[in-house]
């Protein structure tokens, strides 16, 4: 699944340090996370989603059409 | 929580994972520590011949040992359940899964053989110290691929 977490991340000059704090998970499932090696859990993916102010979908692409 | 860690003040995510990570790894010291002291006495006690070259130890030595070990391994999964995030947790949940495969399929394999005569009998140690290998080697390999 691809995702924009990196770019999120970027716009707002964090580290993936500081983006793991903030979702109380460890910079290396961040890492995990925007490489593509792990897809988050739904609880984790709205964690994400709340705190860049987005929806799930704005944030997560999964490749698949609305039909 | 969430509204804690959506302050605008930076480095609030850095503090807060540091602090996470330096919980992780005082946990990890102190389980070396009990592990390294459980292993020391087990390895020096001595009677007739040392524990680890088939002697015994006393029976009081061997209940505090097999409390403190039961301690740490059982708080430990505790402490670390409530602590790893959920990649951690299904890294761990990998490494367990192909150890446990690892064990009921060689167990038997090695029984059998040894059943035919073929290999010596199955040792509990080395089926334990495999175990843990395999376990290691699951983790790497699923944390570093």
């Amino acid at each position: 699944m691809k995702n924009r977490l990196k770019v999120l991340r970027a716009e707002r000059d964090w580290s993936q340090a500081e983006l793991a704090g903030r979702l109380d998970v460890s910079r290396q499932a961040v890492n995990a996370i925007e490489t593509g090696k792990y897809d988050p859990s739904l609880p984790l993916a709205f964690r994400i989603a709340r705190l860049f102010d987005m929806k799930i979908e704005e944030v997560f692409d999964d490749g698949g059409s609305d039909d | 929580m969430t509204g804690v860690l959506m302050t605008d003040e930076r480095g609030v995510g850095e503090r807060q994972e540091r602090a996470k990570r330096n919980r992780v790894l005082t946990y990890y010291a102190v389980l070396v520590l009990l592990g390294g002291t459980v292993g020391f006495v087990f390895a020096t006690y001595q009677s007739d011949t040392p524990a680890w070259a088939g002697g015994n130890i006393p029976p009081l030595v061997a209940i505090v040992l097999a409390v403190v070990t039961a301690g740490a391994m059982l708080g430990g999964c505790v402490f670390m359940k409530r602590r790893i995030d959920e990649v951690e947790f299904q890294n761990n949940l990998y490494a367990s899964g192909w150890a446990t495969v690892a064990m009921m399929a060689g167990y038997p394999v090695w029984y059998l053989l040894w059943k035919g005569q073929l290999v010596p009998e199955p040792s509990h140690q080395i089926i334990f110290v495999a175990f843990y290998i395999v376990m290691l080697a699951a983790y790497l390999i699923r944390k570093f691929r």
